[in-house]
């Protein structure tokens, strides 16, 4: 049985496609059209899917859209309702792209040619099945939590086999991953796209707003809140905020405007009041389940600062994020829920995310052919791995370009950029090839089974293969990890076994060659664009800026 | 030819906002007048949680887009 998977129209547009439950090809719109968090309908991903397998839109049993359009287009109908007469600028602008397109997803599968039926799986369904469904738990309780999807911006559920339970939920406006955009936006930043931003530069400061930030959130301690409407402006129009806002909080940045410590410490306070909200409601969750199991999804599940914590501060004892914790993990879900939920069949063991395009040697060549660049070529893979270590352990920064592409927003070590995680200088190095803020921590990818070693995990060997979850650096280690430590002692990390592949083997030649069983890994992309994808768009990353080397497939370039 | 065209796109995007603005006033705001009139909400329960009525899950219900 084949299903194709869609998600659009939000942000992070994407295709996935599943052949007898397991999942064959996933990309993001973004790759192809290469405008981050692209949200039109995703045409070339849908197509990379079916060719992927050499398939046609024919051979195509089911589509699964990741929500309900119709339901999502009542919630926009009453929200003008509810503000008229301010919401007049929205209604004019959000009203013909509704009606030209947005209302008519089905018109937009059928013109693919499908003839076969369309399910429609509710937003927070998809993305309690991307999570659950893709864990390796036979039950578990489920966080799903983002800005909104229909209507709902929060929900709990418990999971046993195939069988997804809620249990309760939160609607808009009321929305924690709102909430965090709000400031996002108040801090000069693009809401959807620059959360993460705040959250590292909450380490440098003082959660000092946090009362403040409380007096316009009713929190309950079971975790459920209230926004007090009067202070935010996404309801009425195209600011997160409004005046009554920006008189507790201070003017909002202006997006060239210098850091300044009031900025750091707004960014604390919503962090300590999202961790605050994040960790009552799992508690609350747990009373409700008392399973030792948890999967979490949606935007707000990709705050790994957060997550990191969820061990002490919770009972729960697994936890799950699938790594494509957003939208475009959505279309994962809602294929999933078709396959396992509606149609009963049986779950499929948890893979890796390399499910995006993959280039062979030939056409890895005929680029380095295009841009007349010197290269050696590798028979084997250990002595490309030796060359690779070789060059990272001398302090070397290389792009690192394999096998198949990345789903979800985090590079895993087949489209990153690479190098030693020391000393602390290599920070700001990385930091200007990348072209972004100085304030902006780097990830690490350690192998899983020295993890602990190095990081304050909640057991040995432990596993966190997507970089959802940030853990304190051991004090004896942090001089090894330098450049990647943040400013608060943690780090997010990747860990690395041998279903990593050629990068797992990268790495261990690295601790062989300088005892350090981590690198640190960064997206193989500058500022404002998305991942790269092809070998063209790495090699034209590699010459715009200072990177050394340049290892792609089986070729290595150096600069 | 492209001005021709670009006039009458004009035109076509003030027919349609002016068509907007005249639903936006008359439809919503009768309907919201109304809404607010009806529209209570608990003032400060103890907790803000809903609680989820269970789907029927039938495939009829996943094939709608509403």
């Amino acid at each position: 049985m084949t299903i194709l998977g869609i998600s659009a129209y939000y942000h992070d547009s994407a295709a996935v496609l599943i052949e007898d439950g397991k999942i064959v090809a996933a990309i993001e719109e973004e790759r192809f059209s290469r405008i981050k968090h692209d949200n039109g309908f995703p045409h070339k991903a849908i197509d990379f899917c079916l060719k992927s397998r050499d398939l046609e839109i024919k051979d195509v049993d089911y589509v699964a859209y990741y929500e309900k359009p119709l339901l999502k287009f009542e919630r926009i109908l009453e929200n003008f309702i509810a503000t008229f007469p301010l919401s007049l600028q929205p209604f004019l602008k959000g009203m013909p792209e509704w009606l030209d397109y947005k209302i008519k997803i089905e018109s937009s599968i059928r013109r693919l040619g499908f003839k076969n039926k369309i399910f429609f799986v509710p937003h927070h369904y998809s993305h309690a099945s991307a999570c659950f469904l893709n864990s390796s738990f036979k039950e578990s309780a489920i966080l799903t939590i983002d800005g909104v999807g229909e209507w709902q911006t929060t929900g709990l559920w418990k999971a046993n086999n195939n069988k997804i339970t809620p249990l309760k939920r939160i609607d808009f406006p009321n929305s924690l991953g709102l909430l965090y955009s709000t400031f996002t936006a108040h801090m000069g930043f693009k809401v959807n796209e620059d959360e993460y931003k705040l959250m590292g530069l909450a380490a440098y400061g003082k959660p000092i707003y946090a009362d403040k930030i409380r007096s316009i959130v009713d929190i309950k301690p079971d975790g459920s809140f209230r926004l007090n409407l009067k202070y935010f402006g996404f309801r009425e129009g195209f600011r997160m905020y409004n005046n009554r806002f920006e008189k507790i909080f201070g003017k909002a940045r202006s997006k060239k405007e210098r850091i300044v410590r009031r900025h750091a410490d707004l960014a604390a306070s919503v962090q300590s009041v999202t961790e605050d909200i994040y960790f009552k409601t799992l508690n609350h969750l747990f009373e409700l389940t008392g399973s030792s199991n948890l999967c979490l999804s949606g935007g707000v599940a990709l705050n790994a600062l957060a997550n990191g914590k969820i061990y002490k501060k919770t009972p729960f004892k697994n936890v799950y994020i699938f790594g494509a914790a957003g939208d475009s993990g959505a279309a994962v879900g809602a294929a999933l829920y078709v396959n396992n939920v509606i149609m009963k069949k049986r779950r499929n063991q948890p893979q890796n995310l390399y499910l995006g395009s993959k280039y062979d040697n030939n056409a890895i060549e005929d680029a380095l052919l295009r841009y007349n660049l010197k290269f050696i070529k590798y028979d084997s893979e250990r002595k490309l791995i030796d060359r690779a270590a070789g060059l990272l352990s001398k302090g070397k920064i290389i792009g690192w370009f394999q096998g198949g592409c990345e789903f979800g927003p985090r590079a895993l070590g087949n489209r990153s950029i690479l190098s030693k995680p020391n000393p602390k200088s290599m920070k700001k190095k990385m930091n200007i090839i990348k072209r972004r803020e100085q304030f902006r921590p780097f990830a690490g990818s350690i192998l899983q089974s020295e993890v602990h070693k190095y990081f304050e995990v909640p057991e040995k060997n432990h596993q966190s293969p997507f970089m959802t979850f940030c853990f304190k650096v051991k004090k004896d280690k942090s001089s090894t990890l330098a450049s990647i430590v943040h400013k608060d002692g943690t780090c997010r990390i990747q860990t690395v076994n041998h279903d990593n592949g050629r990068y797992f083997n990268l790495i261990k030649k690295f601790f062989e060659l300088t005892k350090i069983a981590c690198v640190m890994n960064t997206s193989f992309n500058l500022k404002g664009e998305p991942i790269v994808e092809t070998p063209d768009q790495a090699i034209e990353d590699f010459l715009k800026t200072r990177m050394d080397a340049l290892v792609l497939g089986d070729y290595v370039v150096i600069k | 030819m492209k001005k021709l065209f670009t006039f009458f796109r004009t035109l076509n995007n003030i027919f349609i906002t002016a068509i907007l603005t005249i639903f936006y006033f008359l439809i919503i705001g009768t309907i919201s007048f109304f809404y607010r009139l009806f529209k209570h909400e608990d003032k400060n329960p103890m907790s803000f949680w809903k609680k989820v009525d269970q789907l029927k899950l039938d495939k009829s219900y996943f094939n709608s887009p509403y």
